[in-house]
């Protein structure tokens, strides 16, 4: 019956991750730039719900709100206040200068709200189902539900809305799509918008599990091999990346040992870049001359 | 400088005993009127838990100390620097405190991570250095003339103690070990381990896990399998707290002990109602949120000091022991009389034998030894989330 | 009759290099100009310039009498105005049908939520421009290939398939980059006759720039001649393929 707790666990575990990688590929296929504080990004917004609450006493609703909305703003300010101006710049500058804005999230919320972990709210009332000796969280179920639900409007919003299209023909094509009238600038600002109201969303659902502290950042490293399993250009490959990513390393340190458990996902890992470069989802890049 | 050749040779042949590195009988950073002392730790990086609150504590005991008119008639200038959780910026800003800010003693380092790689610098240097609270056993095994910890318990003593603790006293057969993958999981859970066996006892399980991790399924479903009566977990809040959460998640009822590290007042929130019954390691006999008189009125002063950190719910643990470690440093240098030198302050910190700052253990140390505490407690989170210290200090033998 | 682009003195400079140097051109409505010139001359760099890829360094370009010198290229589009690309930019792993349809992106009624929850005008709307969608299809003769993704395509496909795409965001001008590159001499002839067509039946304006002489001989109107960025002559083809200077650039003198 094991198997069936690790899946149950494992599947939550790889949401977190899902969550993270589908963020970090949307702004990389708009901007060509790997967002290495997306993870700081999100323990941002995770403090801002806190310090809304414990600074300012605002209900849980308003804190929500409050931290999803400054989030976004947050989001908008980093595209037009950092990255655009160095968007002509080698891709390296603008790597670093994601790192920077990572570690001043991190280094600013240490010193303000403090280096020890912070209790964070439920979302839903902890509760415990018992499934015929499966055991499954409310915590992770909300967290699973409120990422399909995340996933089906993204899916339905790039599929079917005239906006979605533009945003991947933006991203793209962003010389074909300003011809034919689609203005790259608000795109890429509205790809900042959406990952940074995802970031707020993923802030909310991992914080009660993961526990919130300014280093909860660190999953982010398992979003990038999230979205390195699902091939870095694919949303649903970085949501399947992500669940697989969880479900390897659960099931690999179970069956194997937990001491390996790392050695065995990042191995994995490592095949997968090596024998199929491309990842799980991933397309061959039209090369353009 | 009153520092005469011949001091220095005499102090060479007093300290000979302890090989290379004499500690000179000078009087760096002393004058008629102050003490320069300095303060390596962590402020920034993940460290922080204890750097921040070791500076804090620090800053308010030598304050308090100044504002009564100083030590023997001589004020304290405390110069810190952030070794932001680097072992080799922690290396670097000691090299700087001695050499151009040349203080006269130093207070820290605050993490086993940058401790341990400083510990050749700071021997060799000759400055005194005090340790207020990492665990890390290496620090004063083998000991180094210079370098004295006092407050904190190492992890060897510690993972001992919770030994002694699960089998003599709640007198468990079935121990499984929960460990963080990094040299502090692995002294604190080894010396479990190697507690176990001296009393013929194996434990039924003994699984690794990543202080960054945030799901622990696969460690947690094997201790279940392997049905304990008690589980260690020897790792830092946030992981232990996950952990904590998770064993409870999927059934398990067996006891639940935490390392010293979770001793903090908060870990109790962090892991929730479900959390409630969990035990852990502590060195404060009163907790920081305690109204035991010494401790409340060093939080009120604390609070009214830093009205910043009040609001994050500090004091904590790591403020706690700052705050007593520097009454310890302030005690040695009083013993240590008007002509103040490294070698009078290091021969009065090794001549206290059970001298007690009314918030933290009593320090012991000696010629031989420079591990201040040995003893610990146990302390139990309660159904409504607070914490009750239970009586009786543990062996740690 | 009435000028619809107009280059006054464009100088464009990259550093220390001057690429466009004092060049005016007056393009009439419902006309074919062409712009020729050897490699290197500038012609890409006038186009450029006109639809904001980069704001002319002096001079000025007018559109329909308005200053577009230095407006981003997505406003151009919505002004009337709009181009191909030497090396096609389509949306390669987008279906033929779905670069038609994003030509349509600033024309398009509809929004997110209407379409998402199939509302009767989003509903109306589709049908619409999936109508629009294949009579260009048809008009530049990918009606077969509509589901093809646009990267699987043929060379001389894409530049069709681009033309149809600037098409749909209904332009009352093109600018044309080489179209012509690269084609056998039977596609000549159908590029021919579709700029004639577009010219003819919808009073389409169209700069052209290209270097093969069979198109541009066979459908200008009038022709702009550039060397090391800046105009040698201007003329009717008759004029042009006389004239001693433009012998002279093409024959490297």
């Amino acid at each position: 019956m094991d198997i069936l707790q690790l899946i149950a666990n494992g599947i939550p575990a790889g949401v977190m991750y899902s969550l993270v990688a589908l963020c970090i590929v949307l702004i990389h296929n708009g901007t060509n730039v790997v967002h290495f504080g997306y993870g700081d990004q999100i323990t941002f917004a995770a403090y801002l719900v806190v310090i809304a609450q414990t600074l300012f006493g605002a209900p849980l609703w308003l804190a929500i709100a409050s931290s999803v909305v400054i989030s976004a703003l947050f989001g908008l300010f980093i595209y037009l206040a950092i990255l655009a101006p160095i968007r002509k710049t080698p891709l390296l500058v603008q790597v670093i200068a994601t790192l920077a804005i990572g570690t001043a999230l991190r280094e600013g919320m240490r010193a303000f709200m403090g280096p020890d972990p912070w209790p964070f709210p439920a979302l839903v009332a902890p509760r415990i189902f018992n499934l015929s000796g499966v055991f499954i969280t409310s915590a992770n179920v909300a967290a699973v539900a409120i990422a399909v639900i995340i996933t089906v409007a993204l899916f339905v919003f790039f599929k079917v809305s005239k906006y979605g299209q533009a945003i991947i023909a933006a991203c793209e094509n962003a010389k074909g799509a300003s011809i034919v009238g689609i203005s790259v600038t608000k795109v890429f600002a509205s790809i900042w918008i959406v990952a940074s109201v995802l970031a707020a969303v993923s802030a909310i659902l991992m914080a009660p599990v993961v526990t919130l502290s300014p280093d909860m950042g660190l999953i982010a490293i398992k979003g990038f091999c999230a979205a390195v399993l699902g091939g870095f250009t694919s949303l649903p490959g970085a949501i399947v990346g992500g669940i697989l990513l969880g479900l390897i390393e659960t099931t690999a340190g179970y069956y194997i040992s937990t001491a390996a458990k790392d050695v065995v996902a990042y191995g994995v890992l490592i095949a997968v870049v090596i024998f199929m470069p491309q990842g799980l989802f991933g397309k061959a890049q039209l090369k353009k001359v | 400088m009153r520092t005469s050749t011949v001091a220095k040779a005499a102090a060479f042949v007093a300290f000979g005993l302890w090989g290379a590195n004499p500690v000179f009988a000078d009087s760096t950073g002393v004058t008629d009127s102050t003490i320069k002392i300095g303060f390596v730790g962590s402020m920034t990086g993940p460290a922080a838990i204890w750097g921040s609150g070791n500076m804090a504590g620090a800053t308010l005991a030598f304050e308090e100390l100044n504002a009564a008119g100083g030590v023997n008639g001589r004020k304290i200038e405390f110069i810190t620097v952030d070794d932001e959780t680097s072992a080799p910026k922690g290396i670097a800003g000691f090299n700087r405190l001695v050499q151009s800010d040349k203080v006269f003693a130093v207070f820290g380092p605050s993490s086993s991570a940058v401790g341990v790689p400083m510990k050749a610098t700071m021997a060799s240097s000759g400055v005194p250095v005090l340790i207020p609270s990492f665990s890390s056993p290496l620090m004063t095994e083998p000991p180094a003339p210079n370098i004295f910890r006092v407050g904190a318990i190492n992890d060897r003593m510690q993972g001992r103690g919770i030994a002694n603790y699960l089998v003599n006293t709640d007198k468990r057969t079935k121990i499984a070990i929960l460990r963080q993958s990094d040299e502090y999981g692995a002294t604190g859970a080894g010396a479990v381990g190697d507690r176990l066996k001296e009393l013929k006892m194996a434990p039924v399980a003994n699984e690794v896990f990543n202080a960054a991790d945030t799901d622990f399924t696969s460690q947690v479903l094997r201790v279940r399998s392997a049905n304990p009566d008690a589980i260690v977990v020897y790792g830092y809040p946030a992981p232990s707290a996950i952990i904590t959460r998770q064993l409870r998640e999927v059934g398990i009822k067996a006891e639940i002990i935490g390392s010293s590290a979770t001793s903090n007042q908060n870990y109790p929130e962090l892991v929730g109602k479900i959390g409630a019954g969990t035990k852990f390691v502590t060195t404060l006999e009163h907790q920081p949120e305690s109204d035991f008189p010494a401790i409340k009125k060093f939080r009120e002063a604390f609070q009214k000091r830093f009205p910043d950190l009040a609001r994050q719910g500090r004091p904590a643990l790591g403020d706690t022991l700052g705050y007593a470690g520097a009454l310890t440093m302030i005690e040695a240098i009083r013993q240590a009389g008007k002509d103040l030198t490294r070698e009078g302050y290091v021969k009065a910190l090794e001549s206290m034998d059970g001298y007690e700052t009314g918030i933290s253990m009593p320090t012991h140390l000696s010629a031989t030894n420079r591990e201040g505490n040995t003893k610990m407690y146990i302390a139990v989170i309660k159904d409504d989330l607070t914490r009750e210290v239970l009586p009786g200090a543990i062996e740690t033998k | 009759m009435t000028i619809q682009l107009s280059l006054h003195d464009v100088t464009v400079r990259f550093g220390g290099l001057t690429a466009v140097n004092k060049v005016s051109i007056d393009v009439s409505k419902g006309t074919i100009h062409s712009l020729i010139g050897p490699n290197g001359a500038g012609k890409t760099t006038v186009i450029n310039t006109v639809t904001g890829v980069y704001p002319p360094t002096s001079g000025d370009v007018l559109f329909d009498g308005k200053s577009i010198a230095g407006t981003p290229p997505e406003r151009i589009c919505a002004l009337g105005l709009t181009r191909t690309f030497q090396n096609t930019e389509l949306f390669g792993d987008m279906s033929v049908a779905d670069n038609v349809r994003l030509g349509m992106h600033r024309i398009a009624p509809y929004g997110v939520l209407s379409a998402a929850l199939q509302l009767p005008t989003a509903r109306h709307a589709e049908r619409r421009i999936s109508e629009r969608v294949a009579e260009l299809l048809d008009l530049v003769g990918l009606s077969d290939q509509r589901a093809t993704e646009a990267q699987f395509l043929p060379f001389a496909k894409m530049r069709r398939l681009e033309l149809a795409r600037a098409l749909a965001a209904e332009p009352t001008m093109l600018l044309l980059d080489e179209p012509a590159a690269g084609l056998r001499a039977g596609e000549v002839d159908e590029l021919n006759g579709l700029l004639r067509m577009l010219k003819d039946r919808f009073g389409m304006t169209i700069l052209l720039v290209d270097h093969v002489m069979p198109v541009v001989m066979g459908v200008s109107d009038r022709i702009t001649v550039v060397n090391f960025g800046q105009k040698i002559a201007e003329g009717e083809p008759q004029d042009i393929r006389k004239d001693p200077a433009v012998i002279a650039a093409y024959l490297g003198h």
